[in-house]
């Protein structure tokens, strides 16, 4: 969520008014992806915007499918109790829409309901424009069977509703459900108030009487949105020989080329695992190929060069230029895109400096910049703000795009891209962790984008010493009983930030305040098994998290990323997988957060290390080494873990830690991937200490996070709620 | 103490030898020197028909323009196929050659005159012909300026682009129910010495031109087929309906047009005051104002008020001291935009051209080359700038009154924008300190008025080396009536009609 440009005293942003956006179409048209998109995309522009759904709302109050009359919704007779349940849950979500205009001074309302008949809608225009609200009617035609199908089979029959449901016999009912409404839909042919119509999710869009700017922006963003299948890789460029240094815009290091190699077969070989999931082959029907986007920084584009290489070998060529020779893994359609919205973020005059320098050699301005690292902008610097709003374009791009795309990145772009998928607040936006070395998957789905981490490199540059094996933190962790120093550098001084280490050190790094206490600030009341986290489980919070009182508000992250036994024979890799739907942007709650964090912290630290001519630049070289962090032997290292903690994507009201449990519990589907999670992690944690393998900062205690883990198997017999409540407590 | 930054601007030699160990099984070609140069988007897959639609002296010239300035300046190859141009140009050669002349006044627009009908038929095929050649040789986006104002005559259109493939189609209709636009725009026509009327007296012309709108009255059809793709524009931005609108370019089309308005206003360019970097010859950095510089910021409220009067201004400045200091005594509301901060120079900012020049010769030579694609290392080049500097170009198409308080490269883009100047000239415009650039926007192009205050400041323009003089290239508020007889690339609208 960027902050927008300006604001305004009312709090409305482009002279637009409130405007009411009423969903119209029948069940399983695509209407929540839509309002759900639309809704994440205006709150990044600092549109204050809120879904209300109607559905969401009635299983919120009324539970589950099982517990409604039997004629809830065919839409003949109805019995008067049932009448008045229904009336009781339209009020309640009118309720809802007047308290987000009147109270929470909000702009925009997506009314998601059907909407069918022009009786109902014209009774909800008159009564919002009567209140000075503009109204404008957004309908979701869809004729493509096979949209309707794949929609209902993804995301309605795993809805409460059904559970417990055969899918064959959900997607009947559902049906059913859908031709009842089909006797009395009405198709927006009604010129009374503005509509869009849009058919078949974006395939084309009929606009009438749109007006003003936010409105026609609105429309623009529908325009370019799709619900095409596709999945959005994120990876980081490969290490470069002057890493911290935004100016040098230096080429790769020889471990960045063996970083680019790896990245390319990883990519294609989860892509063709991805597209065999959805029973595509690569290169056959359905796989629509896949794109490469980079910046124009050398080393992220020199990091896609392996791909236009491959199957060519030819020296002579320039990126860009290339036509590769199709292969079976290679679809010529791989093409390379430079970017030049997505350089990383210019570190103005602190270029080349570590925090440790920018703090000693401009006190006055770090000390604003740890207030807020979002907002904050140092002389000739881009604050984090000002690369969103650069990044805004490129949105508008992502969402356009329909083939699988492989962003290679930096890691203050790419922090900024997956906070608008996923629906992070701005404030979030420079803690999130991306480590070299991980690929990041993303998965649109309906309710969000569901995301998981695949750690596939350890090498130099994403640890700071760039000699995993040897030297790590891990053993050091160990010694210092997982809370110490985070393995002090063997000839380094440990740098700190906030009294703690510095775990990084690239331009994109320097602005951003690691893992500081005040990014999470709000978390320590609701989450006190945080500390207990950070001891037991061997991340990067573990890693450095000294037992100052700090430590108590950082809350960033704990998880174990499985990684391989040895870390020097990479090539058996193991792989994480965590996943999580998007979660909604105002659940500032313990487990939300905690749930992203989980995702993006897979490791952290880079370095420099491994290059022998920085000194040149400055004596920056000599970076201590923090360790590194998060490791944890496991077993079996060609088990993909699924690691699941998604799906917790709330109704939409802002949750409140105590109510929390509560909305949550209400959402079958979310409840189950936590489990999973937890399953996953007991089941890690189990096989770490059957090999009594566990290095590092972490995990003796044999106690998993969230006081869920309690070793191995007693946590699959154990009731989620149970789990889950310990989680909360 | 020792900033490691500014020890920076040396590293080139010094890396030489780091560089040697990066290398990849097949490496790209290394990169000599500090910048490089940075190549054109690739749009070579984008083939878009924008057909107008509409009354005479309802805009369609006037959105077609503008459409091509917008998409130009993103670098799309973008071409106006007007078929009145295309008439009165062959009338011309027919009149030269053969003293033959064509009778061009209402008569001929009337659909009841069968063979100036179908004269006027082939004259709109042969010109869809042209276009369809064009965008086959390379062309992104061909905008068929014509009235196309029947469902027949669309319905021709469509048939002869569905035998092409990978060619999209979009209807762009101009309404205007507006009497006054209406009014001023047939007196622009008459004023502006439309040959058509060359003969006639101001009233003969008008009286001839409205018979003329009232002839395609008797046949219009607004666009009511299902199946097209169009857009419809009500009032220049008044209202905008977008039916089966697909596809990326498409899209942004649209958006654009949404974002035109054509209620009278300027927009002011003025540099910041001299720098003591502007004193030192450095580029880059972000100094302070000079004392020359602080008189000009002094003195410009006073400047800016007697042009804008009571009238409402918004000032937009950088994020640099700079530019907020030269601001600074302006009593209207201020943003400020990164977006707006100068080219980043990279490893060569804070560095005198003298300095560059021994520093790195190559480079200096090559970006003397070809200065637009020039990228500095670490830094930007104007090509780069360009891209950042669209999301502003959309907001000046939606805002009033506006002064920009910027740098040199950034106003020099933004001037070419309005002006629609060639990329190759684009480095070299004449942006000088202590100046305002008044643009006020007509209907094909932009007033221009210059006040340059009376306060010395350095030059810190540097013209193209070596190169024979040519002179720049000057924007015309006038409007082509002919064809170019030989269209050159990017300035094929900028020459003064004949």
């Amino acid at each position: 969520m960027v902050a927008p440009l300006y604001t305004t005293d009312s709090g409305y942003l482009f002279h637009a008014g409130k405007i009411l956006v009423i969903t119209i179409g029948l069940p399983a048209r695509g209407k929540t992806h839509i309002s759900r998109s639309l809704e994440r995309y205006l709150r990044w522009m600092g549109v204050k915007t809120q879904v209300v759904s109607l559905g969401d709302y009635r299983r919120k109050m009324l539970g589950g499918g099982k517990g409604l009359p039997g004629d809830y919704f065919s839409l003949g007779e109805k019995s008067a109790s049932t009448n008045a349940l229904r009336l009781q849950i339209l009020e309640g979500c009118e309720s809802q829409i007047s308290h987000f205009f009147e109270h929470a001074k909000g702009q925009v309302v997506i009314y998601d309901a059907n909407n069918g008949t022009r009786h109902a809608r014209k009774a909800l225009a008159d009564k919002w424009a009567g209140r000075g609200v503009h109204v404008i009617m957004l309908e979701s035609v869809c004729d493509n069977k096979e949209i309707i199908e794949a929609n209902i089979r993804s995301v309605k029959i795993s809805s409460p509703d059904y559970r417990d449901w055969d899918p064959d016999k959900a997607v009947e009912d559902y049906y059913n459900r859908i031709r009842d409404h089909e006797k009395y839909y009405e198709p927006v042919e009604e010129k009374d108030w503005p509509y869009i119509r849009i058919f078949n999710v974006g395939e084309r869009i009929m606009v009438n009487n749109i007006k003003g700017y936010l409105q026609s922006r609105i429309v623009f963003f529908l325009m370019n949105i799709h619900n095409t299948p596709r999945t959005i890789y994120f990876a980081r460029s490969g290490q470069s020989l002057i890493e911290h240094s935004y100016k040098a815009d230096s080429d790769l290091s020889p471990a960045g080329w063996e970083y680019a190699e790896r990245l390319k077969d990883f990519v294609l070989e989860r892509r063709a695992k991805n597209l065999a999931s959805r029973g595509v082959d690569v290169g056959g029907k359905g796989d629509q190929g896949l794109v490469i986007w980079t910046s124009t920084r050398r080393r992220a584009y020199h990091t896609a060069w392996p791909f236009l290489v491959q199957g060519v070998g030819s020296h002579s060529n320039t990126p860009g230029t290339n036509t590769p020779t199709p292969t079976p893994n290679n679809p010529p359609s791989t093409k390379v895109i430079e970017k030049p919205q997505m350089s990383e973020i210019n570190p103005g005059i602190w270029d080349g400096l570590t925090p440790d320098q920018a703090r000693k050699y401009y006190p006055a301005d770090y000390t604003r910049f740890l207030a807020d690292p979002y907002a904050f902008r140092a002389p000739r610097a881009e604050s984090y703000h000002d690369l969103s709003v650069r990044l805004e374009p490129t949105l508008i791009e992502l969402e356009r795009e329909k083939k699988d795309l492989l962003i290679i990145g930096h890691a203050s772009v790419i922090r900024c891209l997956l906070a608008y998928l996923i629906g992070l607040p701005a404030s979030e936006i420079p803690a999130i962790e991306v480590a070299r070395g991980d690929l990041l998957e993303v998965v649109p789905a309906s309710y969000g984008v569901r995301c998981r981490a695949y750690h596939f490199w350890d090498g130099p540059g994403r640890v700071r010493d760039g000699d995993v094996g040897d030297r790590g933190g891990v053993r050091k962790g160990k010694e210092d009983g997982g809370k110490g120093k985070g393995g002090g550098a063997d000839g380094g001084e440990i740098h700190r930030v906030n009294d703690r280490p510095v775990e990084t050190a690239s331009p994109d790094e320097i602005l951003r305040p690691s893992l500081m206490s005040s990014v999470y600030h709000h978390h320590d009341q609701n989450n006190n098994n945080d500390d207990d986290d950070s001891n037991n489980n061997n991340t990067s919070a573990s890693a450095i998290a000294d037992n100052d009182s700090k430590t108590k508000n950082n809350v960033s992250v704990s998880v174990s990323v499985p990684r391989s036994e040895s870390q020097s024979q990479s090539q058996s890799l193991s792989q994480s997988e965590i996943e999580t739907a998007g979660i909604s942007p105002t659940s500032h709650t313990a487990l939300g957060l905690r749930a992203l964090s989980l995702t993006l912290t897979l490791g952290i630290g880079m370095g420099l290390s491994g290059v022998g001519d920085v000194s040149h630049i400055g004596d920056i070289g000599d970076m201590g080494d923090i360790g590194d962090i998060g490791d944890m032997g496991t077993a079996d290292t060609a088990d993909t873990r699924n690691i699941d903690i998604g799906g917790i994507r709330g109704i939409g009201e802002q949750r409140d830690p105590n109510n929390f449990y509560e909305n949550y519990a209400e959402d079958t589907k979310g409840k189950r991937r936590v489990v999973s999670f937890l399953v996953a992690e007991a089941e890690a944690q189990a096989m770490v200490e059957a090999k009594g393998g566990i290095r590092g900062g972490g995990g003796q205690g044999g106690k998993g996070r969230g006081g869920g883990g309690g070793g191995g198997g007693s946590v699959r017999t154990r009731e989620p709620e149970a789990g889950l409540s310990e989680l909360l407590s | 103490m020792t900033f490691n930054f500014v020890r920076l601007k040396r590293f080139d030699e010094s890396t030489v030898a780091s560089r040697k160990g990066s290398s990849a099984p097949s490496p790209p070609p290394s990169v000599k020197g500090i910048g490089k140069k940075v190549a054109k988007p690739d749009y070579s897959e984008q083939k878009i028909v924008v057909a107008m639609v509409g009354l005479p002296a309802r805009g369609k010239s006037y959105l077609s323009n503008k459409l091509m300035i917008y998409l130009r300046w993103l670098e799309y190859d973008v071409k106006v196929f007007n078929v009145g141009q295309l008439r009165r140009t062959k009338a011309r050669q027919k009149a030269q050659k053969l003293g033959v002349k064509e009778n061009h006044t209402a008569d001929f627009f009337s659909h009841s005159n069968a063979q100036a009908t179908q004269s006027r038929d082939s004259l709109a095929e042969e010109s869809l012909e042209m276009l369809i050649q064009w965008l086959k040789e390379g062309g992104n986006v061909g905008i068929h300026d014509a009235t196309n104002s029947t469902k027949s005559r669309r319905a021709k259109i469509e048939a002869r682009l569905a035998k092409e493939k990978g060619m999209t189609l979009i209807f762009l209709e101009s309404l205007c129910d507006d009497p006054a636009v209406i009014a001023a725009n047939v007196e622009l026509k008459v004023s502006q010495g439309d040959p058509d009327y060359k003969d006639m007296s101001p009233d003969e012309a008008r009286k001839d031109f409205l018979r003329r709108i009232s002839e395609y009255e008797k046949v219009y059809e607004t666009i009511t087929e299902p199946h097209l793709s169009y857009l419809r524009i009500k009032n220049v931005g008044e209202e905008v309906t977008m039916s089966r609108i697909n596809g990326y370019l498409s899209s942004r089309i649209a958006f654009y047009l949404m974002n035109l308005h054509i209620r009278p206003r300027s927009i002011f360019f003025s540099r910041h005051g001299e720098s003591q970097y502007n004193v030192e010859g450095k580029i880059g950095g972000d100094s302070l104002l000079s004392p020359r510089g602080m008189q000009y910021a002094k003195a410009l409220p006073e400047l800016i008020l007697d042009n804008i009067g009571e009238k409402p201004l918004t000032v937009w400045t950088s994020t640099l001291k700079r530019t907020i200091q030269t601001g600074k005594f302006l009593p209207y509301p201020k943003l400020t935009w990164k977006s707006l901060d100068e080219l980043d120079a990279g490893v060569c900012d804070g560095m005198t051209y003298e300095e560059i020049e021994q520093a790195y010769p190559d480079d200096y030579a090559n970006r003397d080359e070809d200065k637009f694609n020039y990228r500095y290392r670490g830094g930007e080049s104007y090509r780069d700038v360009v891209v950042r500097l669209e999301p502003v170009i959309m907001e000046l198409e939606r805002q009033e009154n506006i002064l920009i308080i910027g740098h040199q490269a950034i106003l020099r883009c933004l001037y070419a924008y309005f002006h629609h100047l060639p990329q190759a000239e684009l480095p070299y415009i004449k942006i000088p300190l202590h100046t305002v650039i008044k643009l006020t926007p007509k209907a094909y192009g932009c007033d221009e008025e210059r006040y340059t205050l009376p306060i010395n400041a350095v030059d810190t323009h540097r013209p193209k080396p070596k190169a024979a003089k040519q002179p720049l290239a000057h924007s015309t508020t006038q409007r082509q009536y002919f064809v170019e007889e030989e269209p050159s690339e990017d300035s094929s609208k900028l020459k003064p009609p004949a």
